[in-house]
């Protein structure tokens, strides 16, 4: 089911020194850099093969990937897996059993794509998110 | 310098648990299943788009991994990214100032691909590794 690593999402406690320690070392240039306010999320995306790397610093120290920052440090914040026909996959996992996030098992993404969550109380503790878009 | 996503190493507490759901709920086998005793960990390995899936399942809960999945819980715990000719990206690093770990910034994994770590102090926190083969 699974055709890609759609995208990666870090989380760094600044972006702007994160972007430029990625130029100086890896001599790479963000493809966008944002911020969403309504997530509280300042981003810097690249594009690496096939897959969206997602950096962002979290703007509120309290929200759920703030709270991860400051008890993991930097690092990998999930993971979202590339599928085609998001909406038939969530309704066939729906189906077999696994509780889904979000209304009829669908996310909008601001970034404009659409994903579908599995709760980890369905699998084995791991968040799955499948992503198409 | 980065071209794709080379692996990314998920922790779980079952590494048969998880093939298990993953052929059940998203019909995909894995490329296969390992463990490295010397490593103290059992992996489930899936061929994403150009991406190693590592599901890994820490034999030692004193280890590292072990401590970070009794604190974290399952999750995304590291990932690599793909160059070419690491030998010589692992100079630049180093000529670049940054502190590299391992007998001349490399290392061969479990898995026979050689890969350079950045020593997280060096690089904002985080560790970057980059991997070849």
């Amino acid at each position: 089911m699974f055709n890609s690593v759609h995208h990666i999402h870090y989380v760094v406690s600044d972006r702007d020194e994160m972007v430029e320690y990625i130029r100086a070392n890896f001599g790479m240039e963000p493809d966008d850099l944002h911020v969403i306010e309504s997530r509280g999320m300042k981003d810097a995306l690249y594009r690496v093969g096939e897959t969206l790397i997602e950096i962002t610093e979290p703007l509120d120290p309290e929200s759920g990937i703030g709270q991860h920052l400051a008890q993991h440090g930097p690092g990998v914040y999930h993971v979202a897996f590339g599928v085609d026909n998001v909406r038939q996959a969530a309704a066939d996992l729906a189906a077999k059993g696994n509780r889904m996030r979000g209304e009829g098992g669908i996310t909008q993404s601001p970034r404009g794509y659409t994903t579908a969550n599995i709760d980890p109380d369905s699998s084995h503790g791991l968040w799955f998110q499948l992503a198409e878009g | 310098m980065f071209e794709f996503i080379h692996h990314v190493r998920i922790l779980v507490h079952d590494a048969d648990a998880m093939a298990e759901y993953m052929a059940e709920n998203f019909g995909m086998e894995p490329v296969k299943i390992e463990v490295f005793p010397a490593r103290g960990m059992k992996n489930a390995i899936y061929k994403v788009g150009q991406t190693n899936v590592e599901f890994t399942e820490p034999l030692d809960p004193e280890s590292a991994m072990g401590q970070y999945l009794k604190t974290f819980g399952p999750g995304p715990y590291h990932m690599a990214f793909g160059v070419t000719d690491i030998a010589d990206k692992a100079a630049e690093l180093a000529a670049r100032g940054n502190e590299m770990r391992g007998e001349n910034g490399m290392s061969r994994s479990a898995e026979g691909y050689m890969t350079a770590n950045i020593s997280p102090s060096s690089a904002l926190g985080y560790p970057f590794q980059i991997a070849e083969g």
